[in-house]
């Protein structure tokens, strides 16, 4: 069973597009957030989840390589004294972005469903 | 709380030579800045995001500056063999190919290192590449031509031929200066508009 799951994830990959890892977590930290996803929250957001300290400017790296892809929009805020009369950018996710976080998401259940070993039968 | 300023040329550094539009960026590490990071915390920060900002330009230039000195030769011989007919021509076009073609090879095979290292950066433009081309081609053309124009400062004669010169330079700068050359080529090819406009 598991080698089955394998090829149909294998073939699942030609018809979609599948998130990496970073771009997984960012995209989640922003759908988590909801209406305040910018920078700050989100990296705050990863290291209370996962325990992962990201550098802010990473996570605007994946972010601008995901609105080039159209899995977000980003839209500019207020800009606050706080801040250094900088403005927020705030970030949604777009239909494609959820549509991407779906199929990755069954993507690795997928390989990760039937595997005794992950399952603590041999520890 | 940190009531004083944060580090100044950091943030010069972010908005000046960072590719892209990084003011949302500087606002949140001013933001997190002011709750109590260090100075050390938000340099750190502005290191990576210039290292990932600028990834594609280091990469275009290392590539380059490394086939400048090692297919240097193989070039040659390459353009030499070469089945165009580019010395038939008549002057000046001739001396122009002659004098321009190992730039031109080099700055063809270096520029698709370039667009692929803009691919996976997923800020691949064709303006870019050819921009960058356009400016690498002028600046070394003009290093070519430079110990021509001083030649009291960068020439000197070869000690067993009076007739020939060679550059004074050192290696390393040479070196130094063609990868500054190529990275020059790359930051300014690649500027985006954003940019431009918050320059202007």
């Amino acid at each position: 069973l598991p080698s089955t799951y394998f090829f149909f994830s294998i073939e699942e990959m030609s018809k979609h597009h599948f998130l990496g890892d970073t771009e997984l977590m960012v995209l989640l930290a922003v759908v988590r957030l909801d209406d305040n996803a910018y920078g700050v929250p989100i990296a705050q957001e990863l290291l209370k989840l996962t325990g992962r300290e990201m550098a802010l400017g990473t996570i605007y790296a994946v972010l601008d390589r995901m609105e080039q892809k159209a899995y977000v929009t980003s839209v500019l805020g207020d800009p606050t004294p706080e801040r250094g009369g900088r403005a927020k950018r705030y970030f949604r996710p777009t239909p494609a972005g959820l549509r991407a976080l779906r199929t990755t998401r069954k993507a690795l259940i997928n390989l990760w469903s039937g595997i005794p070993l992950l399952e603590g039968r041999y520890t | 709380v940190n009531t004083t300023t944060p580090p100044q040329t950091a943030i010069w550094l972010l908005r000046h030579v960072c590719p892209g539009d990084n003011d949302a960026l500087t606002g949140d590490l001013i933001e997190q800045w002011r709750d109590c990071r260090s100075n050390r915390w938000f340099w750190k920060q502005v290191v990576i995001a210039l290292g990932l900002g600028l990834a594609p330009h280091l990469t275009y230039a290392t590539v380059a500056t490394a086939m400048q000195w090692f297919l240097w030769q193989t070039i040659d011989r390459l353009t030499l063999i070469s089945p165009l007919p580019w010395h038939a021509l008549p002057w000046p076009w001739s001396m122009l190919i002659f004098e321009s073609r190992n730039t031109a090879v080099l700055n063809l095979a270096a520029l698709v290192v370039l667009a692929v290292a803009l691919r996976i950066a997923a800020t691949f433009h064709w303006r870019y590449v050819l921009r960058t081309g356009a400016i690498a081609f002028t600046l070394i053309s003009i290093g070519h031509y430079l110990p021509i124009a001083f030649p009291t400062l960068l020439l000197r004669h070869e000690v067993p031929d009076a007739g020939m010169m060679r550059v004074v330079l050192p290696p390393l700068a040479l070196t130094l200066s063609m990868f500054g050359a190529f990275l020059l080529s790359a930051w300014i090819g690649c500027q985006t508009r954003q940019r431009s406009k918050l320059a202007a």
